[in-house]
């Protein structure tokens, strides 16, 4: 199929505003029309709808913002909340800035898009100019030479009335690409597949990347930064050695040294100089203590204390029970020491008890003598 | 004015309009008797609400004028006829402050006086210098706003196109003097409402909520006078289109303002800057936060985005009555909280008050309005106005 | 029109005003005097320029090169002054591009068509502006080659995303959404005129690119009517967008804890200053164009007046904004607040605070009067100092702020060295060397638009078509000519 259009040139904008009102009133059918700048009221004149990019542009915008906030709230929110200044986690106003700026980047370029997708413009496109002086000053009416309303006397009055400057009649071919266009488009897209697989074989080769090296490193960010190791010797320390010695009298965190020798002059200084750290009827104390004396204490001391645990029934030496008058008077500190050091067939806990389990155990033994004898107790202080 | 009789205002004051003034009268009497600490502050706001809307006027006068904006000649007698709050409520804020000082309290229990710049806040909220500058902001405005309209008006009968350029130097001159006493104005009357505050962008603010409420005004005056006949033929979809847009860009600016200083305050965290918000998060207040946010900004951006509905000029005064009752309630969240503390104090009071003051100024307009022709039939750019909704 | 007859009183004579364009020009007029620049070979002048520009460039490149290499060490920062010149810099370029957004986008919403002969280069000004402003965050990081970081990348670090809640990372979004949408709006701006390139211009690499970029342009009115909607669309898009920039910026600042950054009328009077220091910016560059390219036509007293009209607007806004925080200061009664900016005014940088005062609020006064506006030499002069002061705005607001902080024992100085100065000189290298590529290889001004305008001022009127007004009929280069036999006449 193919289609005659005829082509008027005409110099002014007040002349090609007019020649469309007027071609329109006679039903002749205006194609299209061509034109150095935007003229004012031609679009009413062509009758052209509006366009309905606005609403690509609102969709975006709509869309963009929705998602972008939603995936703002994702990363702080679910994926990996980070504190920051003790801000919320769901810190909404902090988020309306970026989601701003994606709807706006998103709507428009959509929207540009569109409107080239649309008008069908795209780089390098060859232009399809009616008249030279269409990008100049001059403006073109297309007509379609058709239709019962096409004579081409009155044609010819009508642009005569508004002064043209041209007429140009033209045979165009359906707009569908041709076959010849079609296989040298696949032709083209061919040759581009075969430069970039040769492009990209011919440069592995002449690269030869040899997998037994490490990759070429670009900033390599300090992963590798010149250091001694702990064990090295060490030039720059007049003792040669890398891992420093800590200074003399040093304490480790957590340590409270207890300058008492495994002597029963120094468990009775110890019961008159140490006090409990806590307060011995502490609730927590005593549960603690309980899981302690259960675990360590119970084997000889026997569950209530009495000194009848299953390794004296079978003929260990039994220990005195815990509710002995001589038991109940020595002091926390005294009993600290023992727990610690041993006292005759006792041994020393102080490898397997942290301080504040003795101190814990302590005041479990103290709540067995409470509770075997509580009127008389008194003992604890 | 003979000769341009079909531009008289020949509507009539309607009748329901002296019925609201009645009720405003009553409420605000009733109101001052049996609960001041509530109506009080409500007649400061409603004195502010309608000097505002005066102003807002001026303002917009001005504008066009420096910025030789000929589209809206035609209408410009509308906010001119606004201008006539101006003193109303300019009265009104004057009455309040010498009847009521203690609604500020700084005016009864002051800080210590302390040394060098630190006392800079006591001498500056003292009550006489208080007084003092309240008078002058209003004088000077009120003398502006009368020398613009009454040069305006003259130019019905002469026809000098020297007035135009008089107002147009008047009006720049207004714009400076504007710019260097609104924000301080309004820093006066409503920020030191709760005087350890402070806010540097509460001046641009309260611009911005002023000037949409004047612009939402004259749009639903322009399309109701354009119906009721006096602008009919005269005012075209162009104006509405151009009010419109205005309107949108305002509201949007509003909101921008309004975001800005919120969420500054929320992002730095500061215990003196925070109680503000605070006091309007609490129990009943949160709701009346966020319907502010809709009324002035959600609501009249969406109905106002596409170019037709602008147009319309049922839609467009829609959206300009949401955007009066956002004015009102945004007001009332900046006047109230202080001193309804966290009960809801919106009743009978409030309500009867807000009416009072909206017919007032309906009354005040068309008193102005009757004197002097409905469009500017002197002003030599009033044909290109015309020309502009061709 | 009215419905009612109505005639317009006497008095009330259309008053006229001078044209915008002057001369007289047809359309073909301004397609062959703004072709022909491109035509031309370039004058000694230009010549001079650019390698003026490019050798102060290539100075900033080695500086930044050197910094590069070397660590930030090479700057005069220290541990109380963590920012300086590099941010002051930064906030100073993305400014000057907001006159670029104003003139094309807010300026074309509010139908004010003098923009139509200096969009084209303030648009082109906003987008050098944004990339020299982009150098100087990416150029602080330190290590430049992780600015990939600050976008939102599925990565192996868990992923660790962003922070959103950081002002510093709103900046990025805003910095890369503006330069986009930029260089979006200026390239369909520059569509027509580039098919007119491609159309008129003889030969010559401008063609081939103007034929490659054109996209197949053929001014069909169906291609137009949608055009204009993209535009306008486009520039309502810009208009918020361009607000929100500055406001961002203003952000950095504001939502910190540091007295005189954290200020809630920042966002606004950023922006305001933004506009101010931009349009000044825009004077200075229209200025010259006019003089070397011969432009006196296109840029006449219609264009230069109503941009002073806003440099004294925008200039009085920005004195409001340094009363209100100053008085704000006093008012709030908190030492800290009161202490910063006194300090300010008086401390050890109150020069700069001076020079500020001086070039922002006092100089742009001169420009009420109109015989200072009509002469061009002081206007460039103004445009200059503008710059100048809004530079030490900036300045003011970073320096002075961190030099003296809650801590007097953290209390210290700053100073510039050689490698910040050869910095910001290389940035106005890059921008200048932009600029004057723009001027040799795209049309300066748009010419489809100032076709537009071009009967704006004169008397004939457009509207009037329904009866065909005789109009001059171009030189009789078109023949009457008839394609092939059958219709057509």
């Amino acid at each position: 199929m193919s289609q005659r259009i005829l082509f008027g040139v005409f110099a002014s904008e007040a002349d090609i505003l007019g020649v469309v009102r007027a071609a329109r009133e006679e039903d002749l059918k205006v194609l299209d029309v061509y034109s150095p700048y935007a003229v004012h009221g031609l679009d009413q004149a062509l009758g052209l709808k509006p366009s309905r990019l606005p609403w690509v542009c609102f969709l975006v915008a709509l869309i963009g913002a929705v998602v972008k906030l939603w995936f703002e709230y994702w990363t702080m929110v679910v994926s990996w909340p980070v504190n920051v200044g003790g801000k919320p986690w769901d810190s909404l106003p902090a988020f309306v800035p970026v989601t701003f700026e994606v709807m706006v980047l998103s709507s428009g370029l959509s929207t540009v898009f569109a409107f080239l997708l649309i008008s069908r413009l795209w780089p390098g496109r060859r232009a399809d100019v009616p008249h030279p002086k269409v990008t100049d000053d001059h403006f073109v009416i297309a007509l379609e030479e058709s239709g019962a309303a096409f004579d081409p006397g009155r044609v010819q009055r009508l642009f005569e009335r508004f002064h043209v400057v041209a007429v140009e009649e033209r045979l165009v071919e359906e707009t569908r690409p041709s076959e010849r266009s079609r296989k040298m488009s696949v032709r083209t897209l061919n040759i581009a597949l075969v430069v970039l697989l040769v492009g990209t074989l011919g440069l592995t080769w002449w690269l030869r990347p040899d997998p037994t090296q490490l990759n070429r490193e670009f900033m390599p960010e300090m992963v590798r930064t010149p250091r001694y190791n702990a064990f090295e010797p060490n030039p720059n320390f007049p003792d040669g050695k890398t891992l420093r010695s800590p200074v003399p009298g040093t304490i480790a965190r957590g340590m409270l040294p207890i300058h008492y020798q495994a002597t029963p002059e120094d468990a009775l200084r110890a019961g008159e100089e140490l006090k409990a750290p806590f307060a011995l009827n502490d609730e927590r104390a005593i549960e603690r203590g309980a899981v302690v004396y259960a675990n360590f204490c119970q084997a000889c001391h026997g569950p209530t204390g009495r000194g009848d645990g299953p390794v004296a029934l079978r003929g260990f030496p039994a220990p005195p029970p815990l509710m002995t008058d001589r038991v109940l008077k020595m002091k926390d500190g005294q009993w600290f020491h023992i727990v610690t050091y041993g006292q005759g067939k006792m041994p020393a806990y102080a490898a397997q008890l942290s301080p504040e389990d003795r101190w814990n155990v302590i005041a479990y033994g103290r709540a067995l003598q409470r509770r075997s004898a509580p009127p008389a107790a008194g003992g604890s202080q | 004015m003979s000769p341009h009789q079909e531009f008289e205002l020949s509507v009539e004051t309607p009748g329901c309009l002296r019925v609201l003034l009645a009720v405003g009268a009553l409420s605000a009497l009733l109101g001052l008797v049996l609960a001041p600490a509530r109506t009080w502050p409500m007649l400061l706001l409603a004195s502010y609400a309608l000097m505002g809307f005066g102003l807002a006027g001026v303002v917009f006068i001005a504008i066009q004028y420096v910025a030789g904006g000929h589209w809206s000649v035609a209408i410009r007698r509308i906010p001119e006829a606004m201008t006539a709050a101006l003193p109303v409520g300019g009265i009104g804020l004057l009455a309040v402050v010498l009847l009521r000082p203690s609604l500020y309290a700084w005016s009864s229990h002051l800080p210590e006086p302390a040394e060098g710049w630190l006392g800079f806040k006591h001498a500056w909220l003292s009550y006489p210098f208080f007084l003092a500058r309240t008078l002058v902001y209003l004088l000077v405005w009120t003398a502006f706003a009368r020398a613009i309209v009454r040069a305006s008006r003259q130019q019905d009968s002469t026809g000098d196109p020297a007035l135009t350029h008089r107002n147009a130097r008047l009006s720049a001159a207004f714009l400076v003097i504007f710019g260097l006493t609104f924000w301080l104005a309004s820093f006066d009357w409503v920020m030191s409402l709760e005087p350890e505050w402070y806010s540097t962008i509460f001046g641009i603010y309260n611009f911005s909520g002023m000037f949409l409420g004047g612009l939402a005004a004259m749009a639903v005056l322009v399309v109701w006078l354009e119906k009721a006949g006096p602008l009919a033929g005269v005012v075209g979809p162009q104006h509405r289109l151009d009010l419109g847009r205005l309107i949108f860009a305002f509201s949007t600016f509003w909101m921008y303002i309004w975001f800005s200083q919120y969420m500054l305050i929320w992002y730095a965290n500061f215990p003196e800057e925070t109680s503000y918000f605070i006091a309007r998060r609490g129990p009943y207040w949160t709701t009346l936060f966020v319907l502010n946010v809709f009324l002035n900004w959600v609501i009249p951006f969406f109905v106002l985005t596409p170019r037709a509905n602008k147009q319309n000029p049922r839609v467009l005064t829609s959206a300009s009555a949401v955007i009066l009752l956002g004015r009102a309630l945004d007001l009332f969240l900046m006047f109230m909280p202080p001193f309804a503390g966290n009960e809801f104090a919106f009743g009978i009071w409030e309500a009867g008050i807000l009416l009072g003051a909206f017919a007032l100024f309906l009354h005040v307009f068309l008193r102005a309005a009757r004197q002097a022709p409905t469009v500017p039939v002197g002003d030599p750019f009033l044909y290109e106005s015309f020309q502009e909704h061709g | 029109m009215a419905e009612r007859p109505f005639v317009p009183s006497a008095a009330g004579a259309v008053v006229s005003r001078p044209p915008l364009i002057r001369g007289n020009k047809t359309a073909g007029d301004v397609t062959r005097d703004i072709t022909r620049l491109l035509e031309s070979r370039p004058t000694a002048l230009w010549w001079f320029a650019f390698l003026m520009a490019f050798s102060i460039f290539a100075l900033g490149a080695l500086a930044v090169g050197y910094q590069t290499a070397v660590g930030i060490g090479t700057w005069g920062l220290n541990r109380t002054v963590g920012w300086a010149f590099d941010i002051t810099n930064f906030v100073f370029w993305i400014g000057i591009g907001h006159a670029g957004t104003l003139i094309s986008a807010i300026l074309f919403l509010l139908r004010q068509r003098w923009r139509t002969s200096v969009n084209r280069s303030a648009e082109a000004m906003t987008i050098f502006a944004v990339i020299c402003a982009g150098i100087f965050p990416v150029i602080h990081m330190g290590r430049p080659w992780l600015a990939y970081w600050l976008f939102p990348i599925p990565n192996t670090r868990g992923p660790l995303w962003v922070n959103y809640k950081s002002p510093l990372v709103w900046d990025a979004f805003a910095i890369g959404t503006y330069f986009t949408i930029s260089l979006v709006f200026w390239y369909v701006g520059l569509m027509p005129d580039l098919a007119t390139v491609r159309d008129h211009v003889r030969s010559g690499l401008c063609k081939r690119l103007a034929a490659f970029f054109s996209l197949g342009w053929n001014g069909s009115y169906r291609t137009w009517h949608r055009y204009e909607v993209v535009y306008l669309l486009l520039a309502g898009l810009a208009t918020p967008l361009v607000v929100s920039v500055h406001t961002i910026v203003s952000w950095d600042f504001a939502t910190s804890v540091i007295p005189g950054w954290h200020t809630t009328i920042f966002p606004p009077y950023f922006v305001a200053g933004a506009i101010f220091s931009g349009l000044a910016m825009v004077l200075t560059l229209v200025i010259i164009a006019r003089k070397t390219m011969h432009l006196e036509d296109y840029i006449t007293q219609r264009h230069i007046e109503p941009m002073c009209k806003l440099v004294i607007a925008t200039s009085g806004i920005v004195a409001m904004a340094y009363l209100t925080e100053f008085f704000t200061a006093l008012y709030s009664a908190n030492p800290y607040e009161q202490f910063a900016f006194l300090n300010r005014a008086f401390g050890p940088m109150g020069w700069a605070y001076a020079i500020m005062i001086l070039c922002n609020v006092l100089v742009p006064q001169l420009l009420w009067s109109s015989k200072v506006r009509s002469n061009l030499a002081v206007v460039f002069v103004i445009s200059l100092l503008i710059n100048v002061g809004m530079w030490f705005e900036r300045f003011i607001i970073i320096v002075t702020s961190l030099h003296r902080d809650y801590l007097p024992s953290n209390w210290t100085s700053y100073r510039p060295t050689p490698i910040e100065v050869a910095t910001l000189a290389g940035s106005f290298g890059l921008f200048f060397t932009l600029f004057l590529l723009f001027c040799r290889f795209l049309p300066v001004i748009a010419m489809a638009e100032v076709k537009g305008v071009l009967r704006e001022g004169h008397a004939t009127p457009v509207e009037s078509a329904a009866v065909p007004v005789p109009e001059r009929v171009e030189e009789p280069a078109l023949v009457y000519r008839q394609a092939d036999a059958g219709a057509g006449s």
